[in-house]
């Protein structure tokens, strides 16, 4: 094999570096803006140390709604995320382990649900939703949420769950396991970092979405993106407040993703989905 | 509690092919038991029936007398050691032979006191807080072994568990599990394709091919007095010589096609007529003369020095090729070029119809059902 060349390295490196800076240019951004006030922004001047503040924070956290709509985000991504998990799990492991009439319609519908538009559903989900009396709770919400976590988190798990060899179910089983207790004993375990990539993605997914929040809830289930969305349609222009609620979006997603490196590097590679 | 094993026309497709056409057989109590044969002729399809792993399209399995057909695996009460070891990742090596018996809701110092027995046992004590990945090949075969004996098994299943260790080891762990079955006592049936390994460990064999046992005994019987051609060329090597047998008043007599011959005393009532034959001999029963004594003329090809045996490629005159194995003295070593006498000793000899199909000698000792 050839030695590579310490040129080589460096324009890679450089590459590497530029990608990365049109990839953080927005966020930079953002995270700048956040900290400065709007007549500063709308007004185009440089940049300059004096004008970071806090002000805008202060202001889009004093929004009424703005904080509990932060927490109904968490709570809907929460719930909904726990729920595609147990419900894709089961799901999966039934596809990947049981062969029974009708397994591979089953498993591409997953992957046609997963690829509707959400605007083609939205407005049969409000009709539903209202005469179930279910519109602008958070149950409702995560009901919508989960319906297209479910798919997307079965299509995830499945690369993952054929992995695994039958042999360790099967030493369970002559063990004495039941089959739940395979399943939940055994299997769960080993495909665990499929399962936090699973998470994280539906969690992610629950986090940044945006229509269904939009049309389905009102006051009571408010999400953080339609609240920030809010302060965009309104007579006066407030960037520097959207900045800082969009800053404040983007913390989970980099504590999520940090925390769970280890998991996700894991994951992502053992179970052969390309990123 | 080990129990024996009757199995009665078992049956195996898969779709429209058919792996097992018609197998019986009974393995017993107590017994280390082998399915051995080339890859793809069923073990362990025959193996993941007995275990309850796979349907069964026809026939009958029995533990004892009890009726396993429809029996969950989880209710059979065997013990299994898989090829790849199947440890769970996830526990420890204590946690993991401890497994079985947590499902069988043992008390708490029962649990530990077992486990610990059957680690120390397979003196893999020391290493009951490893995470199985931090084990080599050959302690994650004890922790199989362990995990599959803890729960005290009535049956004890084995499939190639020795094919992912390097050849040493593979060695050792022959022996650790032949005596750890012997001291246990517990019926086993063991799956391999490596005949070496089947006859080291094994009391008896079956020697399988395309789904149907070949010849069931022990491994004596099948080295010595294989049932027909199949098992003398599938366990260890053979030569085999087209010859024809000849009836001389009551004697009879093998003849090769230059003219040697050799008396055939044991040959069965219903073979005893002039006929083709092909006779088959294993390399070491040959005895070496010089060229000109009576035998079978030979050259040597090339001679492989192998420390205790120098192994000889030789042609017949008839320009067929063999093998020869001689027990290597000091001063006995034949130049390539060579040409000697082979002798066969006559009562090693194996003599089988032209198709291959049967073994036309007496004391051909066969269990196999219907053999
Ligand atoms: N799940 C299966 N589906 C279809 N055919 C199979 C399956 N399992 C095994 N077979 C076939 O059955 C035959 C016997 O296989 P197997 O019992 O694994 O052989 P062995 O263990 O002796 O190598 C092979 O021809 C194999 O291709
Ligand atoms: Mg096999």
């Amino acid at each position: 094999m050839k030695r590579n060349r310490p040129i080589v390295n460096i324009a890679i490196a450089v590459a590497a570096f530029l990608v990365l800076i049109v990839e953080l240019f927005p966020i930079g951004i953002t995270l700048l803006n956040g900290f400065r006030r709007d007549v500063i922004i709308l007004s185009a001047k440089p940049f300059e140390f004096s004008q970071l503040s806090l002000r805008s924070y202060e202001l889009v956290l004093a929004r009424p709604g703005f904080v509990k709509s932060l927490w109904t985000s968490v709570e809907v991504g929460l719930l909904s995320t726990a729920a595609s998990i147990i419900v894709a799990a089961m799901a999966a492991y039934g596809i990947s382990r049981f062969r029974f009439k009708g397994r591979n319609l089953l498993a591409y519908s997953f992957l046609v649900f997963r690829m509707l538009p959400q605007i083609s559903l939205v407005i049969a989900l409000y009709l539903m939703f209202k005469s179930l009396g279910i519109r602008d709770t958070v149950f409702g919400l995560t009901l919508a949420h989960t319906s297209f976590n479910v798919p997307y988190v079965i299509w995830l798990l499945l690369p993952f769950f054929t992995a695994v060899d039958k042999s360790y179910e099967e030493a369970a089983m002559v063990d004495g396991c039941t089959r739940f207790g395979v399943f939940r004993r055994v299997f769960l375990p080993i495909v665990s970092p499929g399962l936090v990539v699973g998470a994280v993605f539906a969690f992610i997914n629950s986090w940044n979405e945006f229509l269904y929040a939009l049309i389905l809830t009102g006051i009571n289930a408010r999400t953080a993106p339609v609240s920030i969305n809010s302060l965009i349609g309104s007579d006066i222009l407030t960037w520097g407040q959207v900045c800082a609620g969009g800053t404040i979006l983007l913390l989970p997603i980099f504590i999520f993703t940090v925390s769970m490196q280890r998991f996700l590097i894991r994951g992502v590679s053992a179970g052969g989905v390309k990123g | 509690m080990s129990v024996s094993i009757r199995i009665r026309n078992a049956v195996k497709r898969y779709g429209q092919s058919t792996v097992i056409p018609d197998l019986s057989l009974d393995i017993r109590e107590g017994e280390f038991f082998t399915l051995l044969g080339p890859s793809g002729c069923g073990k362990t399809t025959l193996l993941r029936m007995i275990a309850g792993f796979n349907t069964i399209e026809g026939g009958d399995f029995f533990f004892n007398d009890r009726l396993i057909n429809l029996v969950d695996p989880s209710k059979r009460n065997i013990g299994m050691v898989f090829q790849n070891y199947a440890i769970f990742p996830h526990l420890s090596v204590k946690r993991n032979v401890a497994f079985g018996l947590k499902n069988r809701k043992y008390a708490k110092d029962r649990i530990e006191s077992e486990t610990l027995k059957f680690l120390e046992l397979m003196k893999i004590a020391e290493f009951r807080d490893r995470m199985p990945e931090k084990l080599s090949g050959g302690q994650q075969q004890r922790v199989a072994l362990a995990r599959a004996l803890v729960i005290q098994p009535d049956v004890l299943l084995m499939d190639e568990p020795l094919s992912n260790l390097d050849a040493k080891l593979r060695v050792e762990m022959r022996f650790a599990i032949k005596e750890i079955q012997h001291r246990i006592g517990i019926t086993t049936v063991y799956v391999t394709h490596d005949q070496e390994e089947a006859m080291a460990v094994s009391d008896r064999i079956a020697v399988m091919k395309d789904g149907i046992i070949q010849h069931l005994g022990t491994p004596r019987d099948i080295y010595q007095r294989p049932a027909n051609l199949f098992v003398a060329s599938f366990i260890g090597r053979t030569n085999l010589i087209e010859a024809r047998l000849e009836t001389e008043g009551p004697a009879m007599t093998l003849r090769f096609s230059d003219g040697y011959s050799v008396p055939l005393p044991n040959v069965r009532e219903e073979f005893r007529k002039d006929m083709a034959v092909l006779a088959s001999i294993r390399p070491e029963e040959f005895r070496i003369g010089a060229e000109g004594e009576p035998g079978l003329r030979a050259t040597v090809d090339s001679a492989v020095f192998l420390g205790p045996n120098t192994h000889y490629h030789v042609h017949l005159d008839s320009g067929q090729q063999g093998e020869i194995i001689q027990e290597s003295r000091l001063d006995n070593a034949i130049p390539e070029g060579s040409v000697m006498s082979l002798a066969p000793r006559p009562e090693m000899i194996n003599v089988f119809t032209p198709d291959g199909s049967r073994n036309i000698l007496a004391g051909v000792r066969n269990d196999a059902i219907g053999a």
